[in-house]
């Protein structure tokens, strides 16, 4: 289990990540997200040992990252922009990664290549900017470590890579209890795998919840009410967002699934239906709770 | 994985990424050692007979020069030490390059580790395996051991101790910066530094200590600092010292510890080097106001000092100083940014900068150090010395040394010379101060009299030292401008008199029997050598240095030597031997002479005695005179200009006139030796040949204008700058 406490890091007067508390239990997909400059790279860089933090603590099974081996060598890092050397091709990066990660899974990586249609003996510097991040991608799963940071890795997939590195991802998760930890600017981007989400902003994480418990205590009611009702009349929900179209409503309300169908059934709508919520939903309606418009802050 | 096997497998990685570091190496060596050398070797195999010794022996000079102290290996191993240190480390500034190391499960230690040693052991190894074809060329082509021997070897390891000192000079400023190009900058400025400062602090006390004496004991702790304050000097001296051939084990040894506590300051700088500093000037945010400090601070006195120079007021030298500090202020500021428009962000710092460079000039200006005007307090002074430097600078002081060339193995003599300040100064012990202090007295007058008038006036270009030894044990010393005052003359007198002030200004006076091989005599002709066994020597010797103490000044105005006197040293007999069977030119043994005058009549009668006569030149040994006359300008351009023409030749070789002028004929050697300032202005200063019938000419003859009338000197057209009036 990753354990952020009181995280802290400043470059000079700015301040990148201003006492970050979170949890990131074992074998789940932990979603970070932010806008640009949130402080998602910084914490991770901080999460991989690269950045040491000035105030709080990173652990991992309750043992500090930074200048620990033997916790390093249990997490892969890919940065935004991953690095490859000069003129290398992927087997010589496999080379270099190797010599670092005894248990790089080398019949794996040629498996991958393959299967991902890339040349191993073909300078990297010739890839494209979505084949560089699948060399690194398969680096990274054939590392063996227990936990991936992934930095806006999947920015530059396409759709189908990107589907393809997830299950990837989901196959190693339930192998040996992968634990990746996705940090992305694109809510959509993680909607369908992160079993949880922080967000962070101006260095702080307005919240870290499961994604389940914000689906389950959420939701989005379409209804048509009879013409003498109103929603604000319907005080035994718990409303936290209405619109209007027409006589149609649509209604996001906190509560459980069945206190809520309970509650909207014993008004009478002429018609209402529960519809799923997006995770964009989601995060608006929560953080519109805490005072943001989560417009601004995410895509 | 074992830390150890790791590190080798990193090792190998990292000299597979740097390959063409590798090759580079290779081809900067072979270009500098290898090929070169085969070049020369080949050239000296196909040496016919028929060519001369010296030919060969400059090839093989050559050759083992190109194994040992060879220029452009030392260029080659300069360049690519800098190379190795900043690509082993130019990750450091790449964020992208940053995150990719640090992020992988090595300890940082053992990532410096790996990158630093492979700078030293790869460029050492490809060294060392081409040096050794290298030297077997060498033996192949007949370049024997004698010559060779164990060289190269020697110059390998100095070459790589260097090398290592200069490579981690290039690390730590790898490790201070967040920029390649500042790191080369610092990478400069480590190496320029300290002798920049060394220089700019000798030139401060140049330009306003203008009593300091650069004594010659201060010269060599100049030079010795200089070879000590930067990585790349202290390598030029010791390639220096080598070719002279002293291999100073020791100092190699202190280059080499220094090295190691560099690499272990870097590796702790690598440690705590803040990541983030990838991409800006510096690493550490502390070291930005030391740095530029100290680079703002020398920077501003030396601009302040160069107006000076150009225009010697206060305005200028403020104004340059001013000038120096924003200059490099803004300059360091924008740098330390990146960004032009935050040239003036720190004012306080500037401000600070511009007001301690300023005092420092304004001090040195109005000597608010009291340096120039202080003069001790007699009851403090135990002794004092005095050199004149105007005076008998015909002196010779040191020895002669034999030296074996580290190259040939060639003997050589040299005369190992002492400065005339460095022997006064240390021997002399003038127990009577009084008239010392006065002289001091003297030229601390002239000396505020100068600092009042600058560029105004012209001052004497002679100068006096005094070297006070202070009942402290401790030694200072000043040096004063000669003015000719009244009175002033009357205190030369006083202390040239004394026999401690000839006691430490002749090294005659301090020579033994024992020491001595030959007495050798000259007067206008060759010098002949006095047959006379040791105790005949010995009594020579004392009966000189008798009547040489007791000379005065008085006498040294008046009259001029009659010849000179050597007292040959074992040595120097060597070397005049040596030099005389190698057929070389022996300027040596015409050294170390002393005069006779005439009142040296013990010293006179006991040469006749051993056959050595004195003869003067007379009208019956001569064949003509010729007097090169100068042209010198008419009165009204003579008071614009001192320019004189191009003159004539006039040749006497009438007996009327080789009578008159022959008596008034002087040897320039002995007009020199007679402490030539006095007696100038009696002397006409023209170019003078005697012609002696026998067939030999004496060139640079004075006419002495004292011996002949008044109508003779306007007939011959004789004049003197400064006495012509007086003759009037």
């Amino acid at each position: 289990m990753i354990e952020a406490r009181n995280l802290t890091k400043r470059f000079g007067d700015i301040i990148a990540v201003d006492h970050v508390n979170a949890t990131i239990r074992d074998g789940s997909v932990f979603g970070l997200i932010g806008t640009n400059g949130a402080g998602k790279s910084t914490f991770l860089r901080m999460l991989s040992g690269i950045l040491k933090p000035e105030e709080g603590c990173v652990t991992i099974d309750g043992k500090e990252i930074f200048e620990n081996i033997s916790i390093k060598s249990r997490f892969f890092y890919i940065s935004d922009d991953q690095y490859f050397f000069n003129n290398a091709t992927p087997e010589e990066m496999k080379n270099f990664y190797q010599c670092v990660y005894p248990k790089f899974d080398h019949m794996r990586f040629i498996h991958l290549m393959e299967s991902f249609e890339l040349d191993r003996r073909r300078k990297i510097n010739t890839f494209s900017k979505g084949m560089k991040k699948q060399v690194s991608v398969i680096c990274g799963v054939c590392a063996g470590t227990d936990y991936i940071f992934c930095d806006e890795t999947f920015d530059g997939l396409d759709p189908v890579m990107r589907q393809t590195v997830k299950s990837i991802f989901i196959g190693d998760m339930e192998e040996r209890n992968l634990t990746p930890i996705i940090a992305s600017h694109n809510l959509r981007e993680l909607e369908d795998i992160c079993d949880h989400v922080g967000l962070l902003h101006k260095g702080g994480i307005l919240l870290s919840r499961d994604l389940e418990d914000m689906k389950l205590n959420l939701h989005k009611i379409q209804c048509v009410l009879p013409s003498d009702k109103k929603p604000e009349d319907m005080t035994g929900l718990d409303l936290v967002k209405t619109e209007r179209r027409g006589s149609l409503w649509t209604l996001t309300v906190r509560g459980s699934r069945e206190d809520v169908e309970a509650a909207i059934k014993s008004y009478h709508p002429i018609f209402a239906e529960i519809i799923p919520l997006s995770l964009e939903e989601i995060f608006i309606s929560e953080t519109e709770v805490a005072g943001y418009d989560i417009k601004k802050l995410v895509l | 994985m074992t830390s150890k096997s790791l590190c080798f497998k990193l090792m190998k990685e990292d000299v597979k990424r740097r390959g063409w570091m590798v090759a580079l190496t290779i081809l900067g060596i072979a270009f500098a050692i290898l090929i070169p050398v085969a070049i020369k070797s080949g050239e000296f195999m196909d040496l016919g007979p028929e060519i001369s010794l010296y030919r060969r022996e400059s090839l093989r000079n050559q050759i083992a020069r190109l194994l040992t102290a060879n220029g452009f290996a030392v260029v080659v191993l300069l360049t690519v030490s800098v190379l190795w240190a900043v690509s082993g480390f130019q990750y450091l500034h790449n964020r992208k390059k940053v995150d990719f190391f640090h992020s992988i499960p090595v300890k940082r230690h053992q990532l410096f580790l790996v990158n630093y040693i492979n700078g030293i052991v790869i460029p050492g190894l490809i060294y060392l395996f081409l040096l050794i074809p290298s030297v077997l060329l060498a033996y192949r082509a007949g370049i024997g051991a004698d010559l060779i021997g164990m060289n190269p070897w020697k110059a390998y390891l100095f070459h790589m101790v260097y090398y290592s000192l200069m490579y981690t000079t290039t690390v730590t400023a790898m490790m201070m910066t967040g920029n390649v190009v500042i790191a080369l900058l610092g990478t400069g400025v480590f190496c320029g530094y300290g002798p920049g400062l060394i220089g700019l602090t000798f030139g401060y006390l140049g330009q306003w200590f203008h009593t300091f004496f650069m004594s010659a004991e201060k010269e060599r702790q100049f030079v010795l600092w200089l070879f000590c304050s930067s990585p790349f000097s202290s390598y030029m001296g010791f390639i220096s010292d080598f070719e002279k051939g002293t291999f100073a084990v020791f100092r190699l040894f202190k280059v080499f510890l220094i090295t190691i506590a560099l690499a272990v300051a870097c590796c702790m700088m690598y440690r705590r080097r803040p990541l983030e500093a990838a991409g800006k000037a510096m690493a550490f945010r502390k070291t930005q106001l030391p740095i530029k400090v100290l680079l703002v601070i020398p920077v501003s006195v030396a601009f302040g000092m160069f107006f000076y120079i150009l225009r010697s007021t206060v305005t200028w030298l403020i104004f340059g100083t001013v000038c120096g500090c924003v200059l490099s202020h803004c300059l360091i500021e924008i740098i330390y940014h990146f960004d032009f428009r935050k040239l003036f962000s720190n004012k306080l710092h500037l401000a600070a900068c511009g007001a301690a460079s300023v005092l420092l000039m304004l001090a040195g200006k109005y000597d608010w150090y009291g340096y120039d005007t202080w003069i001790p307090n007699p009851s403090k002074v135990e002794s004092a010395s005095i050199l004149f430097d105007f005076y008998d600078d015909w002196v010779c002081y040191g020895q002669v040394n034999k030296v074996k060339s580290v190259y040939d193995g060639e003997i050589r003599y040299q005369w190992g010379i002492d400065s005339p300040a460095s022997y006064c100064l240390e021997q002399m012990e003038l127990s009577d101060v009084s008239p010392v202090l006065k002289l001091a007295e003297e030229g601390v007058k002239g000396e505020r009299e100068r600092r009042k008038n600058r560029g105004k006036i012209d001052y004497s270009s002679e100068w006096f030292t005094i070297q006070y030894c202070m009942t402290n044990g401790k030694k200072v010393s000043r040096c004063y401008r000669y003015s000719k005052k009244e009175g002033i003359e009357e205190l030369y007198r006083q202390i040239y008199d004394s026999q401690e002030y000839k006691e430490g200004t002749y090294p005659i006076l301090k020579k033994t029997a024992q020491e001595i091989v030959g007495v050798y005599v000259k007067d206008f002709s060759k010098p002949q050598k006095v047959e006379a066994d040791e105790a005949e020597r010995s009594l020579l010797l004392e009966t000189y240095q008798k009547e040489w103490r007791k000379l005065t000044m008085e006498e040294r105005q008046k009259t001029l030597p009659i010849g000179s006197i050597q007292f040959r040293s074992a040595m120097l007999q060597e070397a005049y031997e040596y030099n005389r069977r190698q057929e070389r030119d022996d300027y040596l043994a015409s050294r170390d002479y002393y005069p006779i005058y005439p009142s040296f009549t013990e010293t006179i009668k006991l040469l006749n005695s051993h056959g050595v006569e004195l003869k003067k030149l007379s009208a019956q040994d001569l064949s003509s005179i010729r007097i090169y006359y100068y042209q010198t300008a008419s009165d009204d351009e003579m008071a614009e200009t001192t320019r004189l023409y191009d003159g004539k030749n006039i040749t006497y070789k009438e007996k009327e006139d080789l009578e008159k002028l022959a008596p008034a004929l002087c040897y320039r050697e002995f007009f020199n030796m007679g402490g030539g300032y006095y007696l100038k202005e009696m002397y006409h200063q023209a170019d003078v040949t005697a012609c002696i019938k026998e067939g030999n000419e004496i060139s640079g003859c004075l006419i002495d204008l004292s011996k002949m009338t008044k109508e003779e000197v306007e007939h011959y057209g004789f004049y003197t700058a400064r006495q012509t009036d007086e003759l009037e």
